[in-house]
């Protein structure tokens, strides 16, 4: 089991738990526990609309890859901790991470 | 004005698919969409990435699967508004509805099917202070006509492929040219990114990098374009026009004070005609929601079959025959 902290766009915050499972991504726990996740494009690090932010545990996820990257860009709220949820695999090193629902707009 | 059988709101994949299954039933459609393009997010996101949940393909590219859908309804000559986006509708006394979009553009219809995805694409905005008070004194979010900043102080702000061809275009028109962007490289086409180094270099615009935009200063019209360097000192850009482009975002907008039954973001359905709270009011694809509900093209493909059996009771209740035929037995009859 993993657990991960997060704050909603509301600023409620949740403690999410789940199992490690490498083929979803945070993304889909997201949504499933009815954050404030659009996710229009539905993964394909397309649209920005899951953006959020790694203020604890992200210097120990793999880099993005170049179609998140260069979303990330794009995105005008745009920070040093910005991912894109899509693209982060609920992996151990997801555990204990601290991280806020930012969206694609300010 | 324009007058037609069916309005539909977004000309997206399902958008699309609906011109042709009430087509089928001899039934007119006009759409219109915000993006300057058909294809909704299909060709705004993705164009060039592959889906594998169409029936019949084992695989097609989004932009693929467009093309297609604009040749299977060619038969039924569909009418098209681009480029605005639908801000009323409103019932008439008779039974159909006036709507209007934000450039004024009017149609009269005897229905209506929303296929409007998520919303209309909006331009992402910049958090800034003083943005909003300068929008159409300076600030705008896409070029319409280039020649407008002709001898002009220009500022775009962005990294993305259309950030770094406006760059690159209007360095030839403006007086000045200013490219803000937030890192020290270019992710959009390389080939783009060179030619904007180039350009610097022989002092055609004026790239800061590693830079941020802070705040707009001016009485009437913007006058400044406050950024901070890669120092985070700030320096103050003399400037009659700031263009931020950031992509799009889609927004519910305007349908979400339509008046029609919604939770959350999406209109709810009756499953067996589509209709909404509103007769006469359809709804398809990924702006509605049922119980069970998949958002999946195929699945509003569906839909759209089911919509277009319900509205023509409604937009031809002359026709003696609903019962539905095989387009194979029936052939493709046009307009």
């Amino acid at each position: 089991m993993i657990t991960i902290h997060v704050k909603d766009t509301d600023g409620s915050r949740h403690t999410l738990e789940t199992e490690v499972n490498p083929t979803a991504n945070l993304m889909e726990l997201l949504t499933e526990h009815r954050m404030d996740v659009a996710a229009i494009c539905g993964g394909m690090a397309s649209c920005g609309t899951c953006h959020v932010g790694f203020m604890k545990g992200g210097e120990t996820l793999d880099n993005p890859e170049d179609d998140e990257a260069f979303m990330l860009e794009t995105l005008p709220n745009y920070r040093p901790e910005s991912r894109l949820s899509c693209q982060i695999p609920l992996t151990e090193a997801l555990d204990g991470a601290e991280i806020e629902v930012w969206g694609d707009t300010v | 004005m324009i007058q037609t059988d069916i309005c539909i709101v977004g000309a997206g994949p399902v958008g699309l698919f609906a011109v042709f299954e009430t087509g089928l039933l001899e039934m007119r459609c006009h759409l219109i969409d915000a993006l300057p393009q058909v294809g909704g997010q299909l060709s705004e996101l993705y164009p060039q990435k592959p889906i594998y949940d169409i029936p019949g393909h084992p695989s097609v590219l989004a932009g693929d699967l467009i093309r297609n859908l604009e040749a299977q309804i060619a038969p039924f000559k569909p009418t098209f508004t681009l480029g605005e986006r639908v801000e009323q509708l409103l019932p008439q006394a008779d039974g159909r509805f006036r709507l209007e979009t934000n450039r004024g553009t009017v149609v009269e219809a005897k229905a209506v099917v929303i296929a409007g995805g998520l919303g209309s694409f909006e331009p992402r905005k910049p958090a800034l202070e003083g943005l909003e008070a300068f929008e159409q004194k300076g600030v705008e979010y896409m070029v319409r006509d280039p020649e407008v900043y002709r001898g002009k102080r220009v500022v775009i702000a962005g990294g993305g492929d259309s950030a770094l061809d406006w760059a690159m275009y209007l360095s030839e028109l403006a007086a000045e040219l200013h490219l803000i962007h937030r890192r020290d490289e270019f992710r959009g086409a390389p080939d783009s990114g060179k030619k904007v180094f180039d350009l610097a270099e022989a002092g055609k615009l004026h790239l800061h990098l590693s830079a941020q935009l802070v705040r707009l200063e001016g009485g009437d019209e913007l006058e400044r374009v406050v950024i901070t360097d890669r120092n985070k000192e700030e320096v103050a850009i003399e400037a009659d026009a700031l263009i931020p482009l950031f992509g799009l975002s889609p927004k519910l907008g305007p349908i979400a004070d339509w008046g029609l039954d919604l939770d959350k973001r999406q209109i709810k359905v009756d499953v067996e005609t589509f209709e909404t709270s509103l007769p006469g009011v359809y709804a398809i694809g990924d702006i509605n929601t049922y119980p069970g509900k998949l958002k999946l093209i195929l699945c509003g493909f569906h839909e759209a079959a089911m919509m277009a059996h319900s509205v023509v009771k409604r937009v031809r209740p002359d026709r003696k025959s609903t019962t539905m035929k095989y387009t194979t037995v029936t052939g493709i009859s046009g307009f």
